[in-house]
């Protein structure tokens, strides 16, 4: 179980541009559930999923991982507990390290790494099989560099990446925005399939309200540095993409749908 | 060239390998162009040169020697990682500050510009005795062929990936769990450990120290790293560790024919100049295609 309990974030704080990025947000999740947090740019989405990662330390509040209080650890002591995919695809994988290697140094997130040898044929019969369930013919190309690779297909190892051990929480930070449509839904169905296969408890930011309707258990809207709508269960399935920008304006206090059309996609 | 030249070029070119490696540490493996090794590599010439002229002789002083020049070669290595990871001074500043503080440093230590070891036991007397002019070659090329295999090894291991993931990508570094600041102080310890002990063979091999020895040694290590990359064009981080070694002793066998070869009437101090002229040819030759189609031709 997740929680952050009355996270806020202040950056500049005590100059006259301070900007408080969460504001007292609190969100508890339970494990196994698959939460699409959305908003607009500078909601705090992503500065939510730093304060899980260890990116940024809240100004107050308290992120809690199964009863275990990291608010201040740094993100590499977290290592074991979070896993992330980025919403850059250079971001989650390493370009000049192999394939294969990118994927030991993933078995490894969290654990202490000793002098043994990273690689051995048993581990890379192992990645080869992990490999093989992208359908990218990734499995024959263990010893090539992730920089020859395209960005989807590089997306798609750092989702894999990412899943690789296990992990209390797993973030997605937008992650299939830098992909074209037809990479992109392949990545969501991928997404989709590891997090269940594998009971992944998620977090996942993102921009397109139909991702968000579409994928996960709960929906959660941010705006302000506050959760401003909530929804799950049946109510949530009976959400359209208009309901979700009628709320977005209503929190905003506007009457106009004209300033949210990019919020549609 | 005479044979005495080419024996020359080649222990050169396997101690300046070993410069070479700590560079790649720094320069490829950590993206972090580190200066402090104009002064590790005075300062572990330093260490081993006061040590043997102040009595330690014997094996086991020489092997000691070489021992605390890697230590303190280390610890000037974690001095610009602490300047930079701790203050966060940008990283060609703060390895240029500890650079600067080694040459006096290294004035203390040695207490007189220069030192000459005139009849001392040296590293190259603990080895089994050939009368040959190959003896030198090949007593650095043991050293070569441990550092070699050490970083090989070191650089293929579970910690080693962690290294590396720290230079090349350091978000990713620290999501899967590496401390990226840990990384770093080893790293360039252990880079400049390395180019220390270098400097502390140095001495054992030319019998003396000074305390300018080290003025252009990142220029040295860069023209092995690039011209041995853009000869080998290493797929594999052995072989990346490798063409260190290959680009350091072609890069002392060119510089020894060109000061040999009369016609061209090089001097000795041309030296600098033929550095810099070869390290930007190596740097210019990917862009030319050189590099390609000189092993295009091998290959034939």
């Amino acid at each position: 179980m997740i929680e952050l309990s009355s996270i806020s974030v202040r950056f500049g704080a005590g100059t006259p541009l301070s900007v408080c990025a969460l504001d007292g947000l609190s969100l508890s999740v339970s494990r196994g559930e698959f939460i699409s947090v959305i908003g607009s740019n500078g909601a705090g989405k992503s500065t939510l999923l730093s304060c899980l990662a260890g990116d940024i330390a809240p100004s107050s509040g308290r992120v809690i991982i199964d009863d275990l209080d990291v608010t201040h650890f740094p993100t590499e002591r977290r290592a074991g507990m979070v896993s992330r995919v980025f919403q850059d695809p250079l971001t989650g994988t390493c370009g000049s390290l192999t394939i294969e290697e990118n994927m030991a140094l993933s078995m490894d997130r969290g654990r202490r790494r000793g002098l043994g040898l990273a690689l051995s044929s048993h581990k890379r019969a192992h990645f080869r099989a992990e490999l093989r369930r992208l359908g990218l013919g990734l499995e024959d190309r263990l010893g090539e560099r992730v920089d020859r690779l395209s960005g989807g297909q590089r997306q798609a190892l750092s989702l894999l990446l990412a899943t690789l051990c296990e992990a209390r929480v797993f973030l997605l930070d937008e992650h299939t925005a830098a992909l074209d449509p037809r990479m992109s839904s392949f990545v969501m169905d991928l997404t989709e399939r590891l997090v269940s296969e594998r009971g992944l408890t998620t977090i996942m930011v993102t921009h397109s309200l139909v991702q968000a309707l579409r994928y996960g258990s709960r929906l959660v809207m941010l705006d302000g540095g506050r959760i401003v709508f909530e929804s799950s269960g049946a109510e949530r399935s009976r959400l359209t993409v208009e309901d979700l920008v009628s709320r977005f304006s209503s929190s905003r206090g506007e009457l106009s749908l004209d300033s949210d059309e990019l919020l549609l996609s | 060239m005479s044979a005495i030249a080419f024996a020359g070029a080649l222990e050169l070119g396997f101690l300046y390998g070993i410069v070479a490696v700590g560079v790649f540490l720094s320069f490829r493996i950590f993206n972090f162009p580190d200066l402090t090794v104009d002064g590790s590599f005075p300062l572990g010439a330093a260490v081993a040169g006061v040590l043997l002229v102040s009595g330690w002789g014997g094996v086991l002083g020489a092997w000691f020697s070489l021992f605390l020049a890697l230590f303190a070669g280390f610890l000037a290595g974690l001095t610009t990682a602490w300047l930079n990871q701790r203050f966060g001074i940008l990283h060609l500043l703060a390895s240029i500050l500890t650079m600067m503080a080694l040459y006096s440093i290294n004035l203390r230590i040695m207490g007189r510009p220069n030192i000459a070891l005139l009849s001392k036991d040296t590293i190259v007397e603990s080895f089994p005795d050939i009368a040959s002019l190959y003896k030198g070659p090949i007593v650095m090329l043991f050293f070569a062929l441990l550092v070699f295999v050490a970083l090989a090894y070191f650089l293929s291991t579970r910690q080693g990936l962690g290294f590396r993931a720290t230079g090349a990508n350091p978000r990713m570094a620290l999501s899967m769990g590496v401390s990226v600041r840990r990384c770093t102080y080893l790293g360039l310890g252990i880079s400049n450990g390395l180019v220390a002990l270098a400097g502390a063979l140095f001495v054992h091999l030319n019998r003396f120290a000074d305390v300018t020895l080290g003025f252009g040694v990142i220029i040295l290590g860069l023209a092995a790293v690039i011209s041995g990359e853009s000869l080998v064009r290493p797929r594999g981080i052995i072989l990346a560790v490798l063409s260190c070694f290959v680009g350091a002793v072609l890069y002392r066998l060119v510089i020894a024919w060109a000061l040999n070869a009369d016609f061209l009437g090089f001097r000795a101090s041309d030296l600098n100049f033929l550095t810099a002229l070869l390290v930007a040819l190596a740097l210019i030759a990917p862009r030319l295609g050189l590099g390609t189609s000189l092993r295009a031709r091998l290959k034939k």
